[in-house]
């Protein structure tokens, strides 16, 4: 059962992690994308590339969240800002094409044949009496709490308060003079370096492949939806209850329903909850 | 009420409506050509042409929910797979096919409303979400239900006899007769009292309760009868592909689906038609190379989204526009 | 035809701390009646009230027999009570025509499932409805409009279009909520005379909200005046308007 735990820990830390930078975008940009699992895809495979040429795994993941954010900024810049008076629907249509964008310039810069993420703490682990724990599972859980610690903090810096700022009130915020350009970028730069970690991870522990962000994604989502999109704590929490609660479907009802675990706890969630969410979103007209 | 003391003439346009000949024409001319179209094509492209059609009803479906109502409801892919594997599984328990279709019909609607019911007070990416979420499960529970789908294994379809016809020819006819029909039902509907009270919850929801409009109602009609229509197409996709698999209704289908709706344009019949010829042109161009087709298919995306939203139909609007004289008249019937 | 009352009793409604309505009580009796008052009165959330947008949180609303508090927003649009509202509200891509037949939703006696398979009934009655919207087009003067897509008439139309689909509803109450907002002045005499003309034939007890009270007071029979959502004064025209209370409350307090 604790073994269950751990591993839906591990699982949940990188729908939490991804989940929690779906969340800062959407804060932010007013954006939901949809790539946000992809996006974290080109760092990933560069880390993975530099490893294989003999760089230790720390600063080959360091340069591969570099080159997530840079990619980030980049496609906000693109992508994003030129349509930010778009309603959400299009935006996330747009998103949807990002995603199948982004991974076929994977497939055809990097191939498509899976392959290892090798990393010092990816083999072996701990023995508690019956009870393993792989070292991979420990760094995860630990970078999760680590990210949340961090940005935490972030939000109370100057920076960080900027960006709460635009994701409450934009028209008070420029007039306060905060750019909301910079902000912008700024956070889909932090989104994608976040989703680059939880790709890594989550590559590590299983492989790295074009196909690896697919199934990450909605349950991010669900993730975001369960912090209503607007509660940080609450995704990254969501995030890691979807986790354990994905592992204990596995386990009690059959492996084939553990997929759907996050798919009834969206439905029943919305479903149920929906009067007060309603109030929560700023609407735009859809 | 006009007074007693003057009689308004009112003109015949008003009282009796006329669909412009022109139009007419040039649908009739359509369908004939359509209906020579074996005497042409050899049998594959036939297929491919069948393809389009039942993409194009599928759509269709889409347009209703998300085009007219202007809900975002993604379930479409998880409904195609509904209607596929139903109908398939009551045919081959005996069924007839036309009975297992209507019945399948319902029964998609049924479902439509229990997706709908609490979904209609959604909106937004949390509709999107939801509605992605129970076209997912609805594949789980295809996938789960090995007994009777086959799961993960396959599903041969049984196969309709067309009474001796050519196969693939009586296929192309089903799907042509299907979707003419519903075009012409939907496009009946769009224009008259239903399609004006479901333009009106989708452009003004607010105003809609003051005319008496509640939408909640309409936007579950919108669901049930989108999820009828993308099951019908799934039936027939199922004769059309002869085996069934659940890997063909995951979401790859649904961005596919969605592709079809933005580039042929939300809210055109005539769009529908445009967006599965489009994708359907690009599979069979791009066949053997999968990672071009998603290219093609996630930059087409971005660039309509961007550049031209109302997608390919929205291009023959702006041609009729500078070609008409009369710009900013209609005739009193939308153009189709 | 008698007209229909509608009465506001002692509504009070809040927003959050927010008191925007207090002890409200308002009587509308055929003719066409005005609300007025400065801005943020409250008088828009009057009419909320009485098209079910918004719930006191105490007080009743009836229009003849019928409470109103409390039932659905639609069912109350069903029950007859038209309205306009500040910005129109029109779909851009349907005609001008199309638009107003909109209105008369709340008046076809067959269903959808009719139009479904296009029965004889409901065609007659399709062809009612577009009748009866090409009349309402009538007093405005906008049966050659009727074909123009409403993202392409000016403001002035678009108003009046919107007046012509709240009367097409055959509403027992009209409430119009600032309909002379942005027009010039030959278009306000239009809208006017064909306001008043609908309200004569169909004796039909009449709201309007208005900020010119000039306007206000040359048309209504009876005026309210609402501020920091209290009534401070209500009766005939000439008399309010001269009211110092009122004067102050537009102009605010006179020193000395």
């Amino acid at each position: 059962m604790i073994q269950q735990i751990l591993s839906g820990l591990e699982a949940g830390s990188w729908y939490a992690m991804l989940a929690v930078s779906i969340v800062i975008v959407m804060k932010a940009t007013d954006v939901p994308n949809f790539a946000q699992a992809q996006i974290g895809m080109p760092g990933s495979y560069i880390a993975v590339n530099l490893i294989g040429k003999g760089w230790h795994a720390i600063p080959a993941m360091l340069i591969g969240l570099a080159v997530g954010y840079i990619i980030g900024a980049i496609i906000e810049r693109i992508a994003i800002r030129p349509l930010s008076s778009l309603s959400h629907f299009p935006m996330l249509v747009m998103t949807i094409g990002l995603t199948y964008a982004l991974v076929s310039f994977v497939t055809i810069t990097f191939g498509s044949e899976p392959r290892s993420f090798p990393a010092p703490w990816t083999e072996g682990g701990w023995f508690f009496g019956d009870l393993y724990v792989p070292y991979s599972q420990v760094i995860t859980i630990l970078l999760g709490i680590a990210l949340a610690l961090i940005l935490t903090y972030f939000f109370r810096t100057t920076w960080g308060v900027r960006m709460r700022a635009i994701s409450e009130n934009p028209g008070v915020a420029r007039l306060l003079g905060i750019n909301s350009g910079v902000v912008s970028s700024l956070a889909w730069g932090l989104g994608a370096a976040i989703s680059t970690l939880a790709m890594m991870l989550h590559t590590q522990a299983t492989l790295l492949a074009d196909s690896s962000a697919d199934p990450l994604i909605l349950k991010a989502f669900v993730a975001s939806v369960l912090g209503s999109f607007t509660s940080l704590s609450g995704a990254f929490i969501g995030g890691l209850a979807i986790g354990i609660l994905e592992n204990l479907t596995g386990v009690w009802i059959g492996t084939g329903w553990k997929e759907a675990a996050a798919l009834v706890v969206v439905v029943v969630y919305l479903f149920v909850r929906m009067p007060s969410l309603a109030k929560t979103i700023k609407p735009r007209e859809v | 009420m006009a007074s007693a003391e003057t009689t308004v003439n009112i003109p015949e346009w008003v009282s009796h409506p006329r669909r412009p000949r022109r139009a007419t024409v040039t649908r009739l001319a359509l369908l004939a050509m359509m209906l020579v179209l074996p005497w042409f094509l050899g049998g594959y492209y036939i297929y491919i042409v069948s393809l389009v059609l039942v993409y194009t009803l599928s759509t269709l479906g889409m347009n209703v929910m998300v085009g007219w109502t202007g809900q975002i409801g993604l379930a479409v892919a998880g409904f195609f797979g509904l209607g596929a594997y139903t109908t398939s599984i009551l045919h081959e328990r005996g069924l007839p096919w036309i009975v297992a279709l209507l019945a399948v019909g319902v029964f998609a609607a049924a479902t439509g409303f229990v997706d709908g019911y609490p979904a209609v007070r959604l909106f937004g990416f949390f509709l999107a979400i939801a509605s992605l979420a129970f076209g997912d499960l609805i594949l789980r529970v295809i996938i789960e239900a090995d007994g009777l789908t086959g799961g993960g294994g396959g599903y041969p379809v049984q196969l309709l006899d067309f009474w001796g016809f050519d196969r693939e020819i009586a296929l192309y006819y089903l799907c042509l007769l299907a979707i003419v029909g519903f075009m012409v039902l939907v496009g009946r509907v769009l224009d008259g009292r239903l399609g004006r009270t479901m333009r009106a919850v989708n452009n003004i929801q607010i105003v809609a309760p003051s005319l008496g409009i509640a939408p909640p109602k309409y936007k579950l009609i919108a669901f049930m009868i989108s999820g009828s229509i993308a099951a019908i197409a799934g039936a027939i996709f199922a004769q059309l592909l002869t085996y069934l698999n659940p890997d063909m209704f995951k979401t790859s289908l649904l961005i596919t689906m969605l592709v079809m709706l933005i580039v042929g344009g939300v809210g055109s019949i005539w769009g529908s038609f445009a967006g599965a010829v489009f994708v359907v042109f690009v599979q069979e161009w791009l066949q053997a190379f999968a990672v071009y087709q998603r290219i093609v298919f996630g930059i087409s995306l971005m660039l309509c989204i961007g550049l031209l939203p109302g997608g390919l139909a929205s291009l023959g609007g702006r041609v009729r526009e500078r070609t008409s004289k009369r710009r900013e008249r209609s005739t009193g019937i939308e153009q189709i | 035809m008698t007209p229909h009352t509608l009465a506001l009793r002692d509504i009070n409604v809040a927003f959050g701390g927010n008191k925007v309505l207090e002890g409200v009580n308002l009587t509308f009796s055929g003719g066409l009646h005005g609300l007025v008052g400065p801005n943020g009165a409250g008088k828009t959330t009057c009419y909320n009230v009485i098209s079910g947008y918004v719930t006191p949180q105490s007080g009743s609303v009836t229009l003849g027999d019928s409470s109103l508090v409390g039932v659905a927003a639609h069912k109350i649009g069903a029950l007859g009570v038209g309205r306009t509202f500040q910005t129109p509200k029109l779909i851009p891509t349907m005609t001008v025509l199309e638009n107003v037949m909109l209105g008369a939703n709340r008046t076809y006696t067959t269903g959808h499932v009719a139009e479904f398979f296009g029965s004889k009934k409901f065609r007659s009655e399709e062809r009612r409805v577009r009748e009866l919207a090409y009349l309402g087009l009538q007093p405005f003067g906008l049966a050659d409009n009727a074909r123009d897509k409403a993202s392409s008439v000016p403001l002035a139309v678009q108003k009046m279009v919107e007046i012509a689909r709240a009367v097409v509803t055959d509403p027992r109450v009209l409430l119009l909520d600032e309909p002379a907002a942005g027009l010039g002045a030959s278009d306000v005499d239009r809208m006017v005379n064909a306001l008043q003309q609908i309200i004569k034939e169909r004796n039909l007890t009449t709201v309007i909200i208005e900020h010119d009270l000039h306007l206000v007071a040359e048309i209504c029979t009876n005026l309210s005046v609402l501020h920091y959502g209290r009534i401070i004064a209500e009766g005939e025209p000439r008399l309010v308007v001269s009211d110092d209370t009122v004067i102050e409350a537009y102009l605010g307090k006179r020193k000395g």
